[in-house]
């Protein structure tokens, strides 16, 4: 269930925040997020992902379908594609693995501060 | 391990980063940064335009502006310019423009100063040398000095910049248009400079095209008889541009004969390409005795590379004594082909021979001095620097005579170093034609017309005038040398100055004619004048169909309405056909065809000569008549050294009159076996065309025109499979790739001045918008547009968007 909760989190932030920010911007919302709150590393690397995948082919879609495909459907030219879909495919790939790299250093952020306040002697050690 | 973790991470995310902001070289292809390309923010998306938008009025604030502008759009997305003054309206035109076209503007200058290198690397090198060589930098610098010299043209071209940096200034990254994100580069400021170079392109393509060097090797190779046969300089049947009745009130300046007295067959390795030998256009004027309404009609199509964005873009622009509508050119301020409340006009290319050769002997290797008249003379050098993605910065030294500059040496597609090929070209010169068109905008009557064109020099163009007062014209205008027989025909000897050219025709010598009583002028680019016009041209590209399809036809009609102009634009009939295939279909030895190659025979026997798109005759006669051609000029085809082939009009004449028999003789070609083996090849060609379509051969299929985005990399953004007729020598002369991107008919009744129009693409320059090409299809059906010529903003009813640009 937190996995979900952080999947629409991510996604919540890359849907309304990305469209203004660099490409990368989904690393810095996990970043961010991951460093924020406990997770496991794999439920982090799926929420990270998904949220960012699903926000950008959301974004992709609607901007696509308000262009009615013109642009998507010449740019797949451009680059010898069969169908502009994979450009969707391409635009949420980036974003989702820009999301996991920025989850994986947010949680290895959080980890390496957390061993820190483990091995403080006023928390009585391990 | 957790700090070794935080660190491994950290390095991916930034390996991560790195990678996909830079450009992946794959080869020879290089790659955008694929995190920028795809971003929804910096990337592709952006550009992609909702078909339906809200947006109907823009507040635009800026620093220099005189007076408020009102810029409307109306339902063909035409920008319809309300200004105070006329700087501001020029200053609007800028904005606009750059709105729609700004990557265009900038590519095409970019690619005329040289600079393409810049952007794609190292495969534009010999483009940008070519560019260097041939002198466009240095003939745009000196059109600047006259832009800048005349008041009218200084203050249209600043405004116009300012209004282009007005918009670049808006721009951020995300707003850039979708080409720069591809090629990975970034808009520069615009310049008067940039105006100048975008008009010394278009000089280029309509000027520079010359036979010097293939016929000095022809002449050479043939020998004068021969030549003189297959290249003669007038052609029978001529209908000149200038009606023959026409007399001429001057005496001239002709030479009894050719002062060139030996041809020394010299030329460089390897030559550039020529533009397109089609680059021309239609254009003609009825007067009011020959129409339904009684007021001259007025109609123009210029024939150019079918391009996307397209080459022309639609505007109107209104300021105080200044009211006019047409087509524009992104770069350029004012309308180049259009109309006014009084007048319209229209241009056709002259095709006159404008560029001349002359083969240069230095003293030694170092190029500092060259022969010349007894004398040696110091050459000038100028460094060409061009700058080259991903690599050094490339110098090439060019050396100028007082011809010209030497574009072929042997750093450069030359093999001596001691010779080389200095280019005397007309576009060199200082001119300011930008002045003749501000002033034809404005013109309100045949005088006014017949001042403005006397600033025009090059590209010498044929221009077609009606107005409301009821006159039609036409004037051949540019600036052209007085020359003897022969005099740049071929390479000229640079050591004597026989060869100079030293005097110009008088600006009111050009050919011309106002309300000629046949009640029409017309142009096609054929030859100007008659054989007694007073002054000696190389006839040497001329067209020899469309002009007199187009004369025979307004001969014969009356009561001209629009609609009859319309279709004439897009007469299909292949003249060229109806005067050669008759005479090939008799000659043809049928003995012995099989039932299929009689199929074709009859088809061609039954053809109308029309080369409508839906026929499949037009694809058996151009197949046929390509495959003689190659046989009958084989020899020609194989000779070392640059060779041109002989005009279509001076062929069919040969094969009729049976005087090609000399050439034939000389090279050993039976024609009668030719003409039977060229048929039976030709059948085979064609069924196999017909399997690979399963059948469904057509002429339209066949031509498979399209329109091609200026990248030709880009093949996503091109527009393709366009259904349409015509063809090479035919009035409606859309090739495969080429053809009247503008077309334009204009009535001109006093007080309803009414114009139908269309271009071959769509306003907007942007992939990503529904405007890029949305008239090309209706421009291939041969539908035309009525312009709303609005005399206030309110008249502009369904109109999409308005901007108002105020002073800040």
């Amino acid at each position: 269930m937190k996995t979900f909760g952080m999947t629409i989190l991510v996604g919540v932030l890359v849907y309304f925040l990305h469209p203004f920010l660099p490409w990368y911007s989904p690393m810095i919302f996990s970043i961010i997020v991951f460093a924020a709150i406990e997770m496991k590393l794999g439920n982090v690397f799926a929420a990270a992902f998904f949220g960012s995948v699903l926000a950008s082919l959301i974004l992709t879609f609607q901007i696509d379908t308000a262009n009615e495909a013109i642009l998507s459907s010449r740019m797949a030219g451009i680059f010898d594609l069969t169908s502009s879909i994979y450009l969707h495919v391409i635009t949420a790939l980036i974003a989702g693995i820009s999301g996991m790299l920025g989850g994986f250093l947010g949680y290895s952020f959080r980890r390496m501060l957390v061993k820190r306040r483990k091995d403080n002697l006023y928390y009585g050690g391990r | 391990m957790n700090w070794l973790r935080f660190f491994f991470a950290l390095a991916l995310c930034l390996a991560w980063v790195y990678f996909l902001s830079n450009p992946i070289s794959l080869g020879d292809t290089n790659v955008p940064p694929p995190g920028k390309i795809m971003s929804l923010n910096e990337g592709f998306w952006q550009n992609s335009e909702p078909v339906d938008t809200n947006e109907k009025t823009i507040e635009i604030k800026v620093d220099s502006l005189k007076g408020t502008v009102t810029v409307v759009y109306d339902s063909l997305n035409i920008p319809h310019v309300f200004a105070e003054n006329r700087y501001d309206m020029f200053f609007a035109q800028g904005y606009v423009t750059a709105r729609d076209r700004l990557w265009q503007m900038d590519f095409q200058v970019r690619g005329a100063a040289g600079r393409i290198s810049e952007i794609v690397g190292d495969i534009a090198l010999e483009y940008d040398r070519s560019m260097r060589r041939k002198g466009l930098p240095y003939s745009a610098n000196n059109a600047l000095q006259e832009l800048l010299r005349d008041p009218e043209t200084r203050e249209a071209v600043l405004a116009y910049t300012s209004g282009v940096n007005e918009y670049i200034s808006e721009l951020e990254e995300k707003d850039y248009p979708v080409e720069y994100k591809i090629l990975n580069y970034e808009p520069e400021e615009w310049s008067p400079l940039k105006t100048a170079l975008l008009l010394k392109m278009m000089a280029n393509d309509l000027a520079y095209r010359n036979n010097d060097f293939q016929f000095t090797n022809l002449y050479s190779k043939l020998g004068k008889e021969l030549f003189d046969l297959l290249y003669p300089e007038r052609l029978e049947s001529e209908d000149p541009v200038i009606n023959t009745d026409r007399k001429w009130d001057f005496d001239g300046y002709k030479y009894n004969q050719s002062m060139v007295d030996s041809i020394v067959n010299i030329y460089p390795e390897n030559m550039l390409d020529q533009p397109d030998k089609d680059n021309g256009s239609n254009n003609w004027a009825v007067s009011g005795s020959k129409t339904k309404s009684g007021y001259p009609i007025l109609a123009n199509d210029p024939h150019l590379k079918l391009r996307l964005p397209s080459i022309w873009y639609m505007i109107h622009l209104q300021s105080p004594g200044y009211d006019v509508m047409g087509a524009s050119l992104p770069g350029a301020p004012a309308v180049i082909s259009g109309f006014n409340r009084n007048i319209a006009w229209g241009v056709t290319n002259a095709r006159r021979d404008l560029v001349d050769w002359y083969s240069i002997k230095f003293k030694n290797k170092e190029r500092k001095q060259y022969y010349h008249d007894g004398k040696y003379y110091p050459t000038r050098s100028k460094i060409e620097t061009i700058k080259v993605k991903g690599k050094d910065d490339y110098k090439d030294t060019v050396i100028y005579t007082h011809h010209g500059p030497v574009m072929y040496d042997d750093s450069f597609k030359g093999d001596s170093s001691r010779i080389g090929f200095a280019m005397k070209w007309i576009s060199h010169e200082k001119s300011n034609e930008l002045k003749t068109f501000i002033e034809l905008n404005a013109a309100t009557n045949y005088d006014d017309y017949r001042e403005a064109l006397k600033h025009y020099i090059s590209p010498a163009q044929n221009f077609v005038f009606a107005s409301t007062d009821g006159d039609i014209a036409m004037t051949i205008q540019g600036k052209f040398p007085v020359k003897f027989p022969e005099q740049g025909k071929f390479v000229m000897d640079g050591t004597s100055s026989v060869y100079d050219w030293s005097n110009y025709i008088p600006m009111e010598h050009n050919a011309s004619s106002l309300n000629p009583e046949r009640g029409f002028v017309s142009s096609a680019n054929q030859v100007p004048t008659a054989a007694d016009y007073p002054y000696w041209y190389l006839a040497g590209d001329f067209e020899y169909y469309r002009n007199r399809v187009i004369n025979e036809e307004l001969t014969s009609m009356n009561d001209i309405t629009i609609d009859d102009m319309k279709k004439l634009q897009q007469n299909n009939l292949n003249l060229k056909a109806k005067e050669i295939l008759p005479w090939l279909l008799d000659t043809l030895d049928q003995s012995g065809l099989n039932d299929r190659q009689m199929e074709v025979y009859n088809t061609l026997k039954e053809w109308n000569f029309m080369n409508d798109p839906e026929l499949v005759a037009p694809v058996y006669f151009n197949v046929w008549y390509d495959t003689l051609d190659d046989m009958i000029w084989k020899p020609v085809k194989d000779f070392d050294g640059p060779v041109q082939m002989p005009e279509y009009g001076v062929i069919s004449s040969l094969l009729k009159n049976g005087t090609i028999k000399p050439y034939l003789d000389t090279f050993n070609i039976a024609l009668n076996d030719s003409i039977r083996a060229s048929f039976i090849r030709s059948v085979t060609v064609i069924d196999t065309l017909m399997s690979q379509r399963n059948d469904s051969l057509t002429w339209a299929s066949y031509k498979d025109t399209y329109a091609q985005h200026l990248v030709p990399a880009f093949k996503g953004f091109n527009e393709e499979h366009l259904n349409i007729g015509g063809g090479s020598n035919i009035v409606n002369a859309t090739k495969k790739n080429h053809g009247p991107a503008w077309r334009m008919i204009v009535s001109l009744e006093p007080g309803n001045v009414e114009a139908h129009a269309i271009i071959a693409g769509g306003q907007s320059g942007n992939p990503g918008s529904k405007g890029y090409n949305e008239y090309i299809r209706d421009w291939a059906m041969g539908k035309y547009y009525q312009l709303n010529f609005a005399e206030t903003k309110e008249e502009l009813t369904g109109s999409k968007l308005e901007l108002n640009i105020n002073q800040n």
